[in-house]
């Protein structure tokens, strides 16, 4: 949380502050009060208000602290459990029946929810946890791409994945999380008899893009600027699947990590999702030392 | 019968990972939960520290042709128990590392790991690791033997009775993995898994259509049995000899 977004949020305050000392200072003035009087009236005025807001900041960046706090302690047992390998989904596999298979899918879609409020947590420090490094595409696209496998095969989607040969400096962990969101986002808003995800990519003047369209529900036209909002829905969209996080990290993440993140859509007919790599300053930095390890500040 | 020593500090994965292979026709033991053969609460960190050396004595007194080994094993330390494991034996192993863990591969390779799997790892795959290092024991890299039909890894080949056959890349990758399992029935969801983690992206249709298009071409070369279906199954691969 930084200063300019706690005052954005708390802009009815200060301006009603302000107006209140401007309206009190030319009702005195009206009385008759020397302007030397008004002058000293305003300034104490408006010390006592920013002590106010400051104390209130404190305090609320205090307890955003904390719990950013919990949720890393949560997040590093989390962490051990995804790095044992996950024994509840193992156990499914082992003993393939329906019920199992009807476990591992809700197991996984608390696993998502999860991931969400664990990166949430720690998009509020990126610099911590990164490892920029050169990237084949098409391996974090696999990877994130493979653990929505059985949903794909489930609900029969098409899937065409280009080749996406294109290298690109980026942190893996963050890029797979990104794509997560995109993919898990075409997978529940697709309500075609044929649904279709399509992963392409391309180069244009100093930049490589990823491209991610699918063929679902598509966003309503004047909801499209508002999609990387903290906690925006969709103003008539009826689904209760929606957190409204999973953009907005997105996006975030992709500023962090110095990535663009275009979204066009037509309502009804397709979503497609675009992720902006620039590429040459990183590719003349790395100089052909694939095993280097460039970091840059982010 | 191969045996694999599954070394994995959590309970439930081990069970698991045993059962798993001993449906696949593997002899397995379990290792690094036990008291007795397990993880203490309280290990020195020194080079020779005693728990690391009991459980490698132990899982060596099995003698076992494989082991699985997990690098995070709670108090333990698995490149110690690796190092340990080394200098009495030339077992093959394999490390199972965390998602992150590029240097513990490193690490594992100048101690003498044979491959490695990286958690969250999907059982068809573990299970083609754990084949490949034991046909590459048994017949040389490079190459795979199924009776008398030999697959040529290097060059996406398989030839038989004097013919050679030119595969295509997912042709090849859905015969390998089905060859690697050779004896075995494999369920049509581990191949489609398989190819997945392989980057090609096959549904129930496509795999239908390649299975029966490749079987179509085995025939040119008199390999039409070599891919049998078992009904409500999947398919297995049996060696087909020269008539």
């Amino acid at each position: 949380m930084t200063v300019g977004r706690y005052l954005t949020e708390r802009a009815a305050a200060v301006t009603g502050g302000l107006l209140l000392a401007v309206c009190s200072s030319l009702y005195l003035a009206v009385l008759g009060l020397p302007w030397s009087g008004l002058v000293w009236l305003d300034a104490a005025w408006l010390t006592a208000g920013a002590l106010v807001l400051a104390s209130d900041y404190m305090r609320k960046k205090r307890k955003e602290k904390k719990l950013c706090g919990q949720l890393e302690a949560l997040d590093k047992k989390y962490l051990i459990a995804e790095l044992s390998g996950k024994p509840a989904d193992l156990i499914c596999r082992n003993h393939d029946s329906e019920v199992c298979r009807r476990i591992a899918g809700e197991i996984r879609s608390i696993d998502g929810l999860v991931e969400q409020v664990l990166y949430y947590a720690r998009s509020e420090n990126v610099e911590k946890d990164y490892f920029i490094r050169e990237t084949v595409l098409s391996d974090v696209v696999s990877a994130s791409i493979r653990s929505f496998r059985s949903v794909i095969l489930e609900r029969r989607i098409r899937l065409e994945v280009g080749t996406l040969p294109e290298r690109v400096w980026t942190d893996e962990k963050w890029m797979t999380f990104i794509l997560n969101q995109i993919f898990s986002n075409a997978i529940k808003y697709a309500d075609k008899p044929e649904p279709r995800l399509t992963v392409t990519s391309g180069e244009e003047a100093r930049s490589v893009w990823l491209c991610v369209e699918d063929n679902g529900c598509g966003i309503r036209k004047e909801d499209l600027p508002r999609v990387f909002e903290k906690g925006f829905t969709g103003g008539a969209r009826t689904n209760r699947k929606a957190t409204g996080m999973g953009l907005y990290l997105s996006k975030k993440l992709c500023t962090r990590l110095g990535l663009a993140l275009e979204i066009e859509s037509e309502r009804g007919k397709f979503t497609r999702v675009r992720i902006g790599f620039p590429v040459g300053r990183y590719v003349e930095a790395a100089d052909g030392h694939s095993e280097k390890i460039f970091l840059t500040k982010l | 019968m191969n045996r694999i020593a599954v070394v994995e500090d959590n309970e439930n994965i081990r069970t698991e990972l045993a059962s798993c292979f001993r449906d696949h026709g593997y002899e397995t033991m379990g290792f690094g939960g036990d008291p007795g053969g397990g993880i203490p609460e309280e290990v020195s960190p020194e080079e020779n520290s005693p728990a690391e050396a009991v459980l490698a004595g132990n899982i060596l007194s099995w003698k076992p042709d494989m082991i699985l080994l997990d690098i995070n094993l709670g108090n333990l330390d698995g490149f110690l128990l690796c190092r340990l494991i080394r200098k009495q034996s030339d077992v093959p192993v394999i490390f199972v590392t965390g998602r992150d863990g590029e240097w513990d591969e490193l690490r594992g390779i100048r101690l003498g790991g044979d491959d490695f799997v990286r958690k969250p790892y999907s059982l068809p795959v573990l299970l083609a690791r754990v084949e490949r290092i034991f046909q590459r024991s048994r017949a040389g890299s490079g190459e795979l033997r199924v009776g008398e039909a030999v697959l040529s890894l290097a060059r996406g080949q398989i030839s038989f009775g004097g013919r050679t056959l030119e595969l295509s890349p997912k042709e090849f990758q859905m015969l390998y993995f089905l060859c690697l399992n050779q004896g075995r029935t494999v369920s049509r969801d581990a191949l489609v898994e398989y190819l997945w983690e392989n980057k090609m992206y096959v549904d129930e249709n496509v795999l239908n259509v390649n299975l029966s298009r490749l079987r179509r071409r085995l025939a040119d070369v008199g390999l039409q049995d070599l891919i049998r279906t078992v009904p409500r199954q999947g398919y297995r691969v049996e060696a087909v000899n020269e008539s």
